[in-house]
């Protein structure tokens, strides 16, 4: 590894070897839970082994993050182990108490849940990551259940693990070095050492770097989970002791980076959506604070130190500087969505401190239902709480019993998860897919068809500051082809058909459709559509080639068609089985890319976010041929086929066959050649043009070729045509007799036949059938010369012969 | 009356013995002419009718396959005449005419005439095939019997001003080389010959 950074002391450079050389063997480490510390356990003491087995490491062993080795018993079970080495922390385990089970509304199995995961992936899943409310728990290190013990600083009663499991997505892990090890306590020597109810301190002495395990050991079981992780920093120390595990343990391909949120700066960043970090193999946002050590070099990319803006317990607090709720306005009096835009805006439940330690007679700093609500509808990022499902405000303070001990109170329940919930309403989990916003502002899911008005923002990108608006057309979800109908009817508007990402959001729309709240109940609104589709399986439906016609549930597209169709629905598809492409271009269905082989049928949208299905074609391309001249000869394909098209990739031979009279010359057009026949494998429409040519050297004449015969006016003369040459020629015609002279006699002959004369083809040194002219001969006149003018191989051939015949 | 049927029996045995093919042999025998540039130079000929049936009238006279087309221009004299007598030459007769040119065709002697390009290069020649149809009539019916062709290979060469003729052969050269054509012909059959080095070749067009 480069070392880039000069170390402070001796000891942290002790520290950083220690720490390379068991990180090493960190993966191939069996891994220990102790059975302290979850539901159902006792709590943990910093005597119980943290959650690594070192016993594969062989002698000596070295345990990591400062673990020392505690030897077990050959042969009797007890393992030998890495623990908190520190004999300040080795306290006997504190009395008999377990940590209790979770109440029923444990968010993991109930609608809760699901409300939540489907804001957090489904609703807000592509908005920045900031914009979307993350909830949590406050000071998630100080479990009861493992190990922090202290009646008046302890903050929660379950293990992270167990708060992750609750539903929190927000956790806060502070370090702070002393003993010679990074530990978790709040921010000072003296709330790591202090001693202030039955020697318990406020901080387990827990190393830091176990709590990252967990979270990682988490993050590894929950691979589509995604988490804010904020780092509360010890500004004497050096951050290399908290990063380190976080990229070793965590790894740091799991991490956004500055880079990732496109950061100018620290305080401007354009943080990603929680779908594009976890398409992209990130789980975890690192926020931080009170970092003066922070090396922008070592640690920039993986942490956001100038992320978060604090309110802490104001919002919640009547006698704190923050205007209360329903006013928006944080503790600097800005507007809570004025920081969305690049940064995260913070509100913590603070019970624990909120009067002097030793005197929790107040629920000052209390978060309750109705305050979640509300600071999820200024648009707060990040609300955390204390004692998260442990005990309401109607119970009573386990705290406040006169042992001192946490009783955690199981006749109540903690519904402050479920009161972040601003989108569907209780119940609904959006079977129908289709959402819209419902009079009370609370979505719900109904079919396609519905007719409703959109839902516009002035922002395609989810601006926390974008204004909304309902578009004043109304109609179905999607328009007639296959598109978002809001689409068209927001832009009409200068708009953009979209959805809340947040409660802030959810409420300006709320009000934009008409609604209002009093007394705690909301109505007046408007059902209206909103641009999402739960469930969505967003399906690109193509044919290949692209860009012919699709009909998807009686709607005719054309391909490329990307639709949001419920996942698990199903669909009348259909394509052409023949589809006409460019001039000369046919397209002939073969098989959907699932295989199917027949161009309508159903189809099942996948269980998945997208997909796609392809109609495969093949294509075909029309052979066009002709011969010049067109009496020069027949051109064909030798094995055609009926419609004159041929695929994509066929051999086909071509074959030009002169006319008599004519021979072949080339081929002209798309492929040029004097190869006859010619071979030519079909890559796109083919015009061929076979040039013939009548044969230089051809030689007709014309002969006399019977006896002539004489009325006493006309005299008939029998001729013929001679072929004198070797090739065949066509269409021989007779087409003039000119130059008629008389040499012996007085008188005038004229031609009495009719022209043309047509005499067919002649074959290689054949001689027509005889053909008659007739001249008005008179008796006065024994011979006569004229000219017999013919032509052949359609005009492309002329000659004549002069012939002086005696009567 | 049986003179009468004796004289068409003859005429029909006639008629169906196709007959000797006659011949015609060009003065010079060679076929070979020259001239100079600007100067009509021609072809002298014999043509022998040895069938005792056919008259033989001269139709047409043409160059083909002229190796050189624009040395200059052939000009038929033959067929005006078509023969001696009334426009035959009669069964068993020959005609003979010497070469002597005249731009009125009728008033020409020979086969043809062919006027050498003013232009034309001395030395240079056109080679061609001297085509001269005929047709046999049967000279006591008077009807038609065949057509035919004679094709004759033929030199025309454009001389210096000291060569510009070749001499022709003369009336006795002839007159042998005629008797040697009727031997040849009696010996061999049906093929004449127009000199001792080009074979004359008769085609006969075949209704």
């Amino acid at each position: 590894m480069k070392q880039t950074r000069q170390f402070k002391t001796a000891t942290t450079v002790a520290l950083l070897a220690l720490g390379m050389l068991t990180l090493h063997n960190v993966a191939s480490a069996q891994i220990v839970v102790p059975a302290c510390g979850n539901e159902g356990e006792r709590p943990c003491t910093n005597a119980d082994p943290e959650y690594h087995n070192n016993n594969d490491y062989g002698f000596p062993m070295s345990c990591d993050f400062g673990l020392v080795v505690r030897f077990g018993i050959p042969g009797s079970g007890v393992p030998t182990v890495c623990v908190n080495g520190s004999a300040t922390y080795d306290s006997p385990i504190v009395g008999s108490l377990t940590v209790p089970p979770r109440h029923s509304q444990a968010p993991d199995t109930s609608w809760v849940a699901w409300a939540m995961a489907q804001q957090r992936y489904g609703v807000g899943g592509d908005a920045p990551m900031n914009y979307v409310t993350t909830v949590g728990t406050h000071n998630s290190f100080s479990s009861y259940g493992q190990g922090f013990l202290s009646v008046t600083a302890t903050d929660q009663l379950y293990s992270i693990t167990d708060q992750l499991n609750l539903g929190a997505r927000y956790i806060r892990l502070d370090g702070y070095f002393w003993l010679n090890e990074m530990r978790l306590c709040h921010g000072s020597s003296t709330e790591c050492a202090a001693t202030l109810v039955a020697g318990q301190p406020i901080s387990s002495g827990r190393l830091f770097a176990n709590a990252v395990k967990e979270v990682a050991n988490w993050l590894n079981a929950h691979p589509k989970e995604f988490l804010v992780l904020d780092l509360n920093g010890d500004p004497s120390t050096a951050d290399f002791l908290v990063m380190e595990p976080i990229k070793q343990l965590i790894g740091t391909s799991k991490i956004v980076t500055l880079a990732d949120a496109q950061c100018t700066g620290l305080f401007n960043c354009k943080f990603p959506s929680i779908n594009w970090a976890l398409n992209n193999g990130k789980q975890v946002v690192i926020l931080a604070r009170n970092y003066a050590n922070y090396d922008p070099q070592l640690y920039g990319p993986f942490l956001f130190p100038r992320a978060i803006v604090l309110d802490e317990k104001d919002p919640f607090d009547p006698t704190g500087s923050t205007p209360p709720f329903p006013t928006c306005l944080d503790n600097n009096f800005q507007v809570i969505p004025h920081h969305q835009a690049n940064q995260w805006v913070y509100a913590s439940e603070d019970r624990s401190s909120s009067v002097s330690a030793l005197q929790r007679s107040d629920f000052i700093g209390y978060v309750d239902e109705l305050q979640v609500q509300q600071a999820v509808n200024c648009g707060y990022n990040l609300i955390v709480f204390d004692f998260l499902n442990s005990r309401s405000l109607t119970a009573d303070d386990p705290f406040k019993a006169t042992d001192g001990w946490p009783r955690p109170v199981l006749t109540d329940e903690d519904h402050r998860f479920e009161k972040s919930v601003w989108s569907f309403e209780p119940g609904d989990y959006g079977s129908k897919s289709y959402a819209f916003m419902q009079v009370d502002g609370r979505w719900s899911t109904t079919d396609p068809t519905a007719n409703l008005r959109y839902a516009c923002s002035s922002s395609s990108s989810f601006d926390p500051l974008a204004g909304w608006f309902l578009s004043s057309a109304s109609g179905p979800y999607f328009d007639s082809r296959g598109r978002p109908a809001g689409m068209a009817a927001c832009a009409a508007q200068g708009g953009y058909f979209s959805h809340p990402v947040n409660g802030s959001q959810n409420s300006q729309l709320f009000t934009a459709a008409g609604g209002h709240t009093s007394n705690g109940q909301s109505t007046g609104g408007e059902n209206v559509w909103l641009n999402h589709v739960l469930n969505a399986n967003y399906m690109t439906f193509d044919t290949s080639p692209s860009g012919l016609g699709i009909v998807l549930d009686g709607t005719t597209y054309t391909a490329p068609l990307t639709i949001p169709l419920p996942q698990g629905s199903t669909h009348a598809l259909s394509v052409q089985n023949q589809a006409t492409g460019a001039a000369g271009t046919r397209y002939d269905f073969q098989i959907w890319s699932d295989q199917t082989v027949t161009s309508t049928r159903l189809f099942v949208v996948p269980s998945a976010t997208e997909g796609n299905l392809t109609a495969k074609y093949t294509a075909s391309y029309l052979v066009s041929l002709a011969a010049n001249p067109p009496a020069g000869g027949s051109v064909a394909v030798v094995k055609p086929t009926n419609d004159g098209y041929y695929p994509e990739g066929a051999q086909i031979t071509i074959s030009a066959t002169p006319a008599a009279g004519y021979a072949f010359g080339s081929f002209s057009g798309t492929q040029p050649g004097t190869i006859n026949p010619v071979s030519i494998r079909i890559g796109a429409p083919l015009a061929l043009t076979a040039n013939f040519s009548t044969p230089a050297g051809i030689f007709l004449s014309a002969n006399t070729a019977g006896t002539r015969s004489f009325n006493g006016v006309v005299e008939n003369v029998p001729l013929a045509l001679t072929n004198n040459t070797t090739s065949g020629v066509g269409s021989v015609v007779i087409t003039a007799i000119d130059g008629i002279q008389v040499i012996t006699g007085t008188g005038t002959v004229t031609l009495s036949s009719a022209l043309p004369i047509a005499l067919g083809d002649l074959a290689p040194n054949a001689t027509s059938s005889p053909f008659t002219l007739s001249f008005n001969w008179p008796s006065t006149v024994s011979r006569v010369r004229f000219t017999v003018h013919f032509t052949a191989n359609s005009g492309q051939y002329s000659s004549s012969t002069t012939l002086t015949i005696n009567r | 009356m049986l003179k009468r049927i004796l004289l068409c029996g003859l005429i029909a045995g006639a008629a169906l013995w196709a007959g000797p093919i006659p011949t015609l042999v060009l003065s010079p025998a060679s076929g070979t002419i020259s001239g100079l540039p600007g100067e009509t130079v021609g072809w002298g000929f014999t043509l022998t009718d040895t069938s005792i049936v056919d008259s033989v009238s001269i139709t047409s006279s043409y160059l083909i396959n002229e190796t050189n087309p624009v040395l200059g221009a052939y000009l038929d004299y033959i067929s005006f005449a078509g023969g001696p007598v009334g426009g035959v030459t009669l069964p068993n007769s020959a005609w003979t005419q010497a070469f002597s040119a005249n731009a009125d065709p009728t008033l020409a002697t020979g086969v043809g005439g062919y006027t050498i390009d003013p232009g034309a290069t001395p030395g240079t020649s056109n080679t061609a095939t001297l085509v001269v149809e005929y047709e046999l009539d049967n000279a006591l019916l008077g009807t038609f019997d065949s057509s035919g062709s004679f094709t004759i290979p033929v030199t025309i060469q454009v001389a210096t001003a000291d060569t510009s003729t070749v001499p022709e052969p003369g009336t006795w050269g002839l007159l042998l080389t005629a008797s040697l054509a009727g031997l040849a012909r009696r010996l061999y059959g049906r093929v004449a010959v127009s000199g001792p080095l080009h074979p004359l070749t008769a085609k006969e067009h075949v209704k």
